[in-house]
């Protein structure tokens, strides 16, 4: 009854991203979208992964001094254009363009205005200070939030000792040290043209006249620096905290990045299976279809949890984050995930739960991002990694093609018996050592 | 009477006052669907009910349990949820397209068939209202808002907006307030990247069909009140919040983005303001949030003058972009009264007579 369909589904197709290489490198993206603000934005194609030791967090400050610049007050009072900046391992969004509809010359003018006046924008001393404050609050508060913390945290471990590592939005201690001249040098190795994509997500600029504005933009023409190699350690971190309320960990497997994608779509889809939970905070926790979720809720062993495949250009870590207040309990909540993450590699998933996952995670990665800034990001991303934007029909055959077999495939390679990365926060005491953890991602039976 | 609704199951005649609206996609391959159900908000009915309401829907029907629901919709790849405003109840679903005839139906069991058990009510509905409560509420912008609203409209628009467990409910409470405002003439129905034929077809196929008839409701002006204070000491950062209600909605829109744009960007000090659009009558804010009241309080006096004093004309363009819709440039009518709340730190927060 459910497959059967009676309709027309077949409705106008919307327009697939459209990607364009300049001649001097710069990656040009427009993507039609139905939205109230389109934006059209910066991306650099080098996030926390291209800072060292010393200079990490620079990427998020200068997405913060751009966007809290004079130039930027003025964009918004006079066009009605608000600049964002964004962070992640691989790419920043060093400005990003919101717009209301109909004021795409004002978005236009404003972004060349910006670029023209960056080298002052980043030498004002006073607005730097201010941001460098600011930039410390955001990475303080990214820390306070134990599901962010444990996760963040967790990578560094995993890929400890290289760039990989450091946290998307910085140290307070090399945030604090930075000077003009150092986003002076960060921005004449990285705003250079090969590094670089504009990206426009919205129905009023055409892939030829953002060709247009990106070819007079004033962009140095260079080669984009490749990133440093990295290498996964099974490792655990602790930051034991009686004050909060809950314990929390992340646990991970190194798994490949999203350039190989069979793999990375599997891993997506095994991360599905278990899904998240997100007990108190929906009415409809209880009905929810994960096998560990019902039975972690059952016994009571957790509040809230999440299964995720974090990729990369090269690799890629797949796991979950645990939060329960029952503390006392925690080594059962760890043990009996980790056990259920086993069924994988035995191959005991059944086609119901495989089926499940792949609806709902065609559902996640189809649906528009909520907002066009982050749409953008994601476009860039994807450009950047894959150099080319996957179709949502190409998204959708990716998924069709996981089997029970290839997930068991993939699980006996990536999963089974396998290093992890752990990291815990709050109250735990009951969060056992590396080697039991360790322990518990093989069967002493078969 | 049953028979009489039992009948109207299988005709389409009640589905006329049904109001339908298709949308553009913004994805291929995912449709949307938002069911609003005016007059069922919060300002309908005793205070909290329609949050409780709204908390019970997408449960058991004599049909399909609530778990049932769940599990299928998690099977063809869709996700559901209802929330309160002030004027309406609304239901949303997002799912893979070929899914639209499950989702009608679901949304229609979940407004014309929902059982509403006491023991849902007991174990779901009421421990999530009250977490939502004690979230939203616990946010002091959002307090403050709320308690502008109180100020403001008194009665109606002026009940709290979720369920802060001051009276308690039965079932009972439910079903009879659900009743009376699950009707015909106050649902529309927004498709999101479906075809419109499609979706009447189903529509009329499906439980929206069995509701009830009724008269249809005219939003009435509601009476507005200025000139009052409202000062909550409670811990924590402090907000203030000045606002009135206001004819011109989007006249206002400008005098928004020109407090904003004159505000300071400073780290600690979240600044916002807005104008709320209900039926029957609008409400403008304009809010200050810090960790420190003495900057609560320069930015609330600021604000204040700013009121008086700017030529807010100018502003069409930032107006457009934060109200998300075109904005033209006009003259605006600042009212020489408002209401001011301040939630926190209350001892070191202007007063109303001194800004």
């Amino acid at each position: 009854m459910l497959s059967k369909r009676l309709f027309s589904t077949s409705s106008r197709q919307l327009t697939r991203a459209a990607v364009s290489r300049l001649g001097n490198g710069i990656t040009v993206i427009t993507k039609p979208s139905e939205t109230a603000t389109p934006s059209v934005g910066l991306f650099l194609n080098s996030g926390s992964r291209s800072e060292d030791a010393y200079s990490s967090g620079i990427s998020t400050l200068l997405g913060h001094v751009v966007s809290a610049s004079q130039s930027a007050a003025d964009a918004l009072k006079t066009e009605g254009v608000k600049y964002y900046s964004s962070n992640q391992k691989e790419v920043t969004g060093i400005l990003s363009a919101s717009y209301p509809k109909g004021n795409s010359t004002g978005a236009f003018t404003s972004i060349k205005n910006t670029l023209a006046k960056l080298d002052s924008i980043v030498s004002d001393e006073v607005k730097l200070a201010d941001q460098k404050a600011k930039s410390i609050a955001i990475a303080d508060a990214f820390e306070d939030s134990p599901k962010d913390m444990v996760i963040e945290h967790m990578i560094g471990t995993a890929f400890q000792g290289t760039s990989l590592a450091l946290p998307k939005y910085g140290k307070s201690e090399s945030l604090e040290i930075l000077e003009s001249q150092d986003l002076k040098n960060y921005l004449g190795s990285n705003l250079v043209s090969s590094n670089l994509a504009i990206v426009s997500v919205g129905s009023e600029i055409d892939h030829d006249s953002l060709i247009k504005f990106a070819s007079e933009l004033p962009i140095a023409t260079g080669a984009k620096k490749p990133f440093a190699s990295t290498s996964f350690l099974g490792s655990d971190i602790r930051l034991r905290d009686d004050n909060l309320p809950q314990a929390h960990a992340a646990i991970s497997v190194l798994t490949p990045g999203f350039k190989e994608t069979a793999a990375f779509y599997t891993g997506l889809v095994a991360a599905q299976i278990n899904g998240s939970y997100s007990g108190i905070a929906s009415p409809y926790s209880s009905y929810v279809g994960s096998t560990l979720a019902q039975f972690l809720e059952e016994n009571h062993l957790v509040d809230s949890f999440d299964h995720f495949q974090l990729a990369y250009s090269d690799v890629g870590l797949w796991g979950g984050y645990f939060a329960s207040h029952n503390i006392g309990n925690y080594d059962e909540t760890i043990h009996f995930a980790l056990k259920n993450w086993n069924r994988f590699s035995s191959g005991t998933v059944n086609e119901i739960e495989l089926s499940k996952a792949k609806s709902e995670l065609k559902l996640r990665l189809l649906k528009a991002p909520s907002s066009s800034v982050a749409f953008g990001e994601s476009l860039a991303t994807q450009a950047f990694g894959l150099g080319y934007i996957p179709s949502e029909q190409e998204v959708a055959a990716n998924i069709d093609e996981v089997t029970s077999a290839s997930v068991t495939a993939w699980a006996q390679k990536y999963l089974y018996d396998q290093d992890i990365a752990v990291a815990g926060n709050g109250q735990i005491e009951a969060l056992f050592d590396y080697n039991r953890l360790r322990n518990d991602m093989s069967m002493m039976r078969w | 009477m049953y028979s009489v609704r039992s009948a109207r199951q299988f005709s389409t005649s009640a589905l006329r006052a049904v109001s339908f609206k298709t949308v553009p996609a913004s994805s291929d391959s995912v449709s949307s669907l938002k069911v609003i159900v005016k007059n069922a908000g919060s300002k309908s009915g005793p205070s909290g009910l329609a949050h409780l309401v709204s908390t019970s829907t997408f449960l058991d029907t004599p049909e399909k349990s609530g778990l049932r629901l769940k599990r299928e919709a998690e099977l063809l790849g869709g996700e559901y949820s209802a929330e309160i405003t002030r004027d309406a109840l609304i239901l949303k679903a997002t799912f893979l397209k070929e899914g639209l005839p499950f989702f009608v139906n679901a949304l229609g069991s979940a407004l014309a068939k929902a059982s509403f058990k006491p023991h849902e009510l007991k174990e779901v509905a009421g421990p999530y209202s009250s977490y939502v409560n004690s979230l939203k509420t616990s946010c002091p912008k959002t307090k403050g808002i709320e308690e502008l609203h109180a100020v403001t409209f008194r009665s109606g628009l002026g009940l709290p907006l979720w369920y802060d467990g001051f009276k308690s409910y039965s079932t009972e409470d439910i079903k009879t307030f659900a009743k009376s405002a699950f009707l015909t003439e106050n649902i529309e129905i927004i498709g999101e990247n479906v075809d419109s034929a499609d979706l009447q077809k189903f529509v009329s196929e499906s439980s929206f069909a069995s509701l009830p008839t009724g008269n249809d409701v005219i939003a009435q002006p509601q009476p507005t009140y200025t000139g009052s204070e409202s000062r909550i000491r409670r811990a924590g950062k402090t907000s203030a919040v000045l606002g009135f209600a206001v004819e011109d909605a989007d006249a206002f829109e400008l005098v928004a983005a020109g407090l904003v744009a004159n505000a300071p960007s400073t780290i600690s000090a979240n600044v916002e303001s807005k104008v709320l659009s209900y039926d029957g009558a609008s409400l403008f804010y304009f809010s200050v949030t810090s960790s420190d009241a003495a900057e609560t309080s320069k930015i609330i006096k600021d604000a204040a003058k700013h009121l008086k004093t700017l030529d807010f004309s100018k502003y069409a363009k930032y107006a457009s972009y934060l109200a998300g819709k075109p904005v033209t440039s006009k003259s605006v009518t600042i009212p020489s009264e408002f209401n001011l709340v301040v939630i926190g730190d209350v001892d070191n927060a202007p007063l109303k007579s001194e800004l």
